[in-house]
């Protein structure tokens, strides 16, 4: 179902955890509630994030989320041409729809889900 | 534009029971009605202007002229005359009273959307509004020029202190949202003053309407979400864990009835733990109209309420304002009511006769001050007083009476086929889920197809508890026939829904326009011609 | 008397179809008996039309109007010329009564007038985007600083500049809301009755604010003493602190005078009422706000776009809704729900029927009247114009051989004039200044009558 790879959040969002850097978006199933986007705000480079906190907002015609960051850390990279390309979060969410690269501070949460976790969250949610 | 097409004097009058089946008028089928090509006409007047075109002259200056290279300097002179529209006179009235026909109106249609009680907006109050001597008062003459409007004004107070049940009035907050800030400044001045500067946190029901946490963030608070229970009520326990050792709490902003149309029942003990914790209570009196002359929300422990003057009081919505949102507040929180405001002081004359003359008061010491220009919406508030002197006491109660009448028939007829979300008596509204449409079909279909049976959809998606609501609120105005026409149209769809799903999905069929593509609206905006 | 039209069959017969024995019964299940109020409501009776009329009437022939007598009194809110189309279009069942537009196929007339009336308040402010209308000109020019203050949040900016040349009233408005925000606000004041832009840096300085935490900084033009302003030096000075340039502007005096976004300003707002609204005593009127479209997701309420439905029909839609209250609730741009859309209309309606030429023909008659009657005053021994140097379109400021107040007393018990503004009512030391609005109403005859009133007064 979903990438086994990837480490999961409650709110969808997903983690590639490669030494100490992580790359965040999100998930299949959060962008198939949102469907047609338009609005992504994401932060700067540098910008620090805190696991469970919002790092951005998403925002289809009617509704708004917020983006949460798995991780502590400290941006080091931002897919600034994401918001050209909304349609990649939709058509590729766990590669071209990446958002941000974070260098974690500290470990990543014990509370993180793997993909099989993730998969049972989606299926009773729906 | 489709209207109402039941016959007043139904062929069975004589039965006193409900009309057979047989009996009913046909509705509506709409699928091949569909408007005939027309001569195809500009959609704005600036389609519609032609270079030159004049329309209204204003009146000959009658002066010398001034040049304006002589009165202006050059460093503020136009440079070029602003683009407004080109059009004759007479091509100007077609224009937009072509346009006026492609709304819905109070006049041929029935609102019954949900916590916006669109009631009839009787024409007298509109007289009432053409009176000279009321319009063309400025707001900055002298109270002694001013006293007939200062009086009304006062007078309208009067009735909102009997129905709030709350001793001080404030007409100063220019609409709903308007009210709610406004009190949320009063509730933070008090709370400041009386050792409450770390109150920083309101707690509001997650069946609120958007503009109370909205307005919470912009008084400068923190809002803390309080879950409903299953049924949309207040779950206690979450309340208790919410307020936690009451630090904290500034206070909680509660809609009642609620938004699900029900009264809370249990306001008293919340109101109480509220001011246990030291926090103080504020009502959102958007559902006035279910509890008017039934209720009186100081009674029951609340702070500060606002009024919706659009809502329960049947000013017109003008295609979405003005509105006005006055606020009544308890004896402690009454010190820090906006300023200016009005006053009635009696004065003693020579001879020993007291008069009363009304004042505005413009500084009080502990007043939060100003939250918009002038006083009020002094026109907004003659169409009220109109409308509250056409009531009486009497009439105020039969308001509330026809209301909740209305929406439980609405309830009764309906709750076979549409799932109700609370199925229990409801007060002045009625909410149902679209959830369980068969097909995959949505509210949002459902609301659309309504419009092809002239019909405007209720409230949907909202409150955001209920998922696929729609929330329907008849108010009292509504007739039988009206309703009944209402519950079977929505019959008819539901059936629709079943047998012939694209009549739905592809719904408005006979309006100017079909779904418009909102997406393409953010993505690609025009927002000026 | 109500518009209940139930009788005691159809209740029985609801009542019937519900299964409760009364109406009472409903309210019995619903309020519990603590909560329930049976008294009786202390209000006045219950009158018929003809009756709620009398006593409206009574009510306003207590008022002096300056619908009965020549009226010089501006200070924010003018009486323009009003063609008789406007009422007679606006009063159009279909625009009155209609709801908010949120089911554009509902609404094609509401939101192509809305979708106008942004297109007309671009084109006279100069600037990119507008919304739909806030409540009047003191909230929409505090809708537009708390604009700025949102896009310099992250630049750590809470100060904003207020030049006294603002209405007093924006600035009461403005500075309880900044209040209750934490938000600092600096007032400069005026020099010879315009404000000057080599003054901010004091005005911080004194206030121990520093130039860098400034977001915006607000004017407006004409001034609240008639003086117009040199917007974009004052643009300059703003934007020299890196703040934002807020620009209150009346927009009929925009006929004549420079729109300021093309003078810098970032935000044009203010008060639309006076066109094609009567003054009602200060509201319902209806607010403007402009400003260019890279600042769309901070602008506050609704905005109206255009779009295409599904056969390629052109359609109109509330748009950027997710900057609203319904969607981010907490985190919505403002609170604001209601535009001031039944006003917007009539101004719209006024702009189409006076339309291009007509609208700078208005605004030359209030020139020339101003100047006019400015001439005739001034030539009479005690009454001099208190900013001689400054220009003005159809308000000035007179400084008068005695108070005011005693200047308007006598115009109108010996005279059935209503004078101007006494602007010792904002400041006592200016007792004997007098704000003299003189617009398109306002006949020859008026200003000659006013004229030979003031020689007597001494």
């Amino acid at each position: 179902m979903n990438p086994t790879d990837l480490k999961y959040t409650e709110s969808h969002e997903w983690m590639r955890l490669a030494g100490d850097t992580a790359t965040i978006g999100i998930t299949d199933h959060a962008a198939h509630q949102l469907s047609d986007l338009v609005f992504l705000g994401l932060p700067k480079k540098g910008d620090k994030v805190s696991a469970g906190k919002a790092f951005g907002e998403i925002e289809s015609v009617k509704a708004v989320s917020d983006v949460n960051s798995p991780v502590d850390g400290e941006v080091v990279e931002v897919n600034s041409a994401l918001s050209e390309n909304l349609g990649d979060v939709n058509a590729d969410p766990y590669g071209k729809g990446w958002m941000i690269k974070v260098k974690l501070k500290g470990k990543a949460p014990a509370s993180l889900l793997d993909s099989a976790a993730y998969d049972k969250l989606v299926a009773e949610s729906a | 534009m489709s209207t109402v097409d039941t016959p007043r004097n139904p062929p069975s009058a004589a039965t006193p029971a409900p009309p057979a089946a047989a009996a009913r008028p046909q509705l509506l089928s709409p699928r091949g009605t569909r408007l005939a090509p027309e001569v195809p006409r500009p959609f704005t007047v600036f389609e519609a202007s032609v270079a030159g075109r004049r329309g209204v002259r204003p009146p000959e200056a009658g002066v010398p002229e001034t040049r304006v290279e002589d009165a202006i300097p050059a460093f503020a002179r136009r440079a070029e005359k602003a683009a407004l529209p080109e059009i004759g006179e007479a091509d100007c009235q077609r224009h937009y009273t072509w346009l006026s026909t492609l709304n819905f109106s109070i006049a041929n249609a029935f609102y019954p959307l949900g916590s916006c009680t669109m009631k009839y907006n009787p024409l007298v109050n509109e007289a009432a509004c053409a009176i000279p001597g009321l319009a063309d008062m400025h707001p900055m003459q002298t109270d002694d020029q001013s006293q007939g409007l200062l009086e009304l004004c006062w007078r309208v107070e009067r009735w909102l202190i009997a129905m709030s049940g709350l001793p001080a009035v404030s007409l100063h907050p220019a609409a709903g949202a308007h009210g709610e800030l406004t009190a949320l400044m009063v509730m933070r001045k008090y709370l400041n003053e009386h050792g409450g500067r770390k109150k920083k946190v309101i707690l509001i029901p997650d069946s609120a309407h958007g503009t109370n946490p909205a307005s919470c963030t912009i008084a400068g608070f923190e809002t803390r979400e309080l879950k409903s229970t299953e049924g949309g009520r207040v779950d206690m326990e979450d309340l208790d864990r919410k307020i936690g050792d009451g630090k904290d709490i500034a206070g909680l902003m509660i809609t009642n009835p609620s938004t699900l149309g029900l009264f809370v029942r249990n306001i008293r003990a919340i109101c109480e733990r509220i001011h246990a914790a030291g926090g103080l209570v504020y009502m959102d009196g958007a559902n006035m109209n279910a509890i008017v002359g039934k209720a009186r929300p100081g009674d029951f422990g609340v702070d500060v309420m606002h009024f919706n003057l659009h809502k329960t009081f049947s000013q017109p919505h003008g295609g979405g304002g003005p509105g006005a949102g006055p606020i009544a507040v308890s004896e402690a929180l009454a010190p820090y009511l906006p300023v200016p405001k009005v006053e009635r002081r009696e004065v003693a004359g020579k001879d020993g006769k007291v008069t009363c003359k009304f004042v505005t008061v413009s500084k009080a010491p502990k007043s939060i001050g100003r939250t918009r220009g002038h006083m009020t919406h002094a026109g907004v508030m003659v169409r009220s007083y109109a409308y509250m002197r056409a009531q009486g006491p009497e009439g105020l109660r039969a308001i509330a009476e026809g209301a909740v009448l209305n929406a439980n028939y609405v309830r009764a007829r309906l709750h076979k086929t549409w799932r109700v979300w609370n199925d229990e008596t409801c007060m002045h509204e009625v909410v149902f889920t679209g959830k369980g449409l068969p097909n995959g079909l949505r509210t949002l279909d459902v609301a659309k197809r309504l419009i092809d049976f002239g019909i405007h959809p209720p409230t949907i998606y909202f409150p955001l508890i209920v998922p696929e609501a729609i929330m329907v609120e008849p108010t009292e105005t509504e007739s039988k026939e009206t309703l009944d026409r209402f519950c079977d149209v929505m019959l008819q769809i539901w059936k629709e829904a079943d047998t012939d799903p694209d009549v739905l999905r592809q719904a408005p069929h006979t309006r100017s326009i079909g779904r418009p593509d909102e997406v393409r609206a953010v993505k690609e905006p025009r927002v000026t011609g | 008397m109500h518009y209940v039209p139930h009788t005691e069959p159809d209740r029985r017969a609801m009542l019937a179809t519900i299964g409760a024995p009364s109406v009472d019964a409903l309210f019995e299940a619903c309020i519990p008996a603590d909560c329930r109020f049976a008294g009786a409501l202390d209000v006045e009776p219950a009158l018929t039309e003809d009756a709620i009329l009398r006593e409206l009437r009574a009510l306003a022939d207590r008022n002096v109007s300056p619908g009965d007598h020549p009226s010089f009194l501006g200070a924010g809110l003018y009486r323009h010329f009003c063609p008789s189309l406007v009422d007679s279009l606006q009063q159009r069942t279909e625009f009155w009564t209609a709801y908010t537009p949120y089911q554009p196929e509902a609404s094609q007339g509401t939101l192509t007038t809305i979708f106008e009336w942004q297109t007309m308040m671009c084109r006279l402010t100069g600037l990119t985007v507008s919304n739909a209308s806030l409540y009047d000109g003191a909230t929409a020019m505090t809708e537009a600083v708390l604009m700025a203050l949102r896009l310099k949040e992250e630049e750590g900016r809470t100060a904003v500049v207020v030049s006294r040349g603002v209405h007093p009233e924006w600035r009461g408005t403005l500075s309880t809301y900044l209040r209750t925000l934490g938000m600092q606000l600096v007032e400069v004041e005026l020099a010879e009755g315009a404000t000057d832009p080599a003054s901010f840096a004091a005005a911080l300085a004194a206030k121990k604010v520093a130039p860098d935490k400034v977001a915006a900084v607000a004017v407006q033009t004409p001034n609240f003493f008639g003086v117009i302003e040199d917007i974009q030096a004052l643009s300059d000075a703003a934007h020299a602190l890196g703040a934002l340039c807020v620009v209150g502007a009346n927009p009929v005096a925009l006929s004549l005078v420079e729109a300021p976004g093309r003078q810098g300003a970032d935000m044009v707002c203010g008060e639309a009422t006076s066109m094609g609204n009567k003054p009602w005593f200060g509201g319902p009127g209806v607010g403007y706000l402009c400003s260019r479209m890279e600042f769309v997701r901070q602008m506050p309420a609704r905005i109206a776009g255009e779009t295409q439905d599904g056969q390629g029909r052109r359609a109109f839609v509330l748009t950027f809704a997710t900057r609203e209250q319904h969607i981010r609730r907490a985190k919505a741009t403002s609170n604001i729900c209601t535009s001031q859309q039944l006003m917007a209309l009539r101004a719209t309606l006024w702009m189409s029927l006076l339309g291009k030429e007509g609208f700078v023909e208005l605004g030359r008659s209030n020139l020339s009247r101003a100047h006019y009657a400015a001439q005739r005053i001034t030539a009479i021994p005690g009454f001099a114009l208190t900013y001689p140097m400054r220009a003005f379109f159809n308000e000035f400021t007179l400084t008068c051989p005695l108070p005011a107040a005693r200047v308007n007393q006598v115009l109108l018990k010996k005279h059935g004039i209503l004078g101007g503004f006494d602007l010792g009512r904002v400041d006592k030391a200016l007792a004997n200044q007098w704000l003299l609005a003189v617009t398109d109403l306002n006949s020859r005859a008026e200003i000659d009558r006013l004229a030979t009133a003031l020689e007597t007064i001494r």
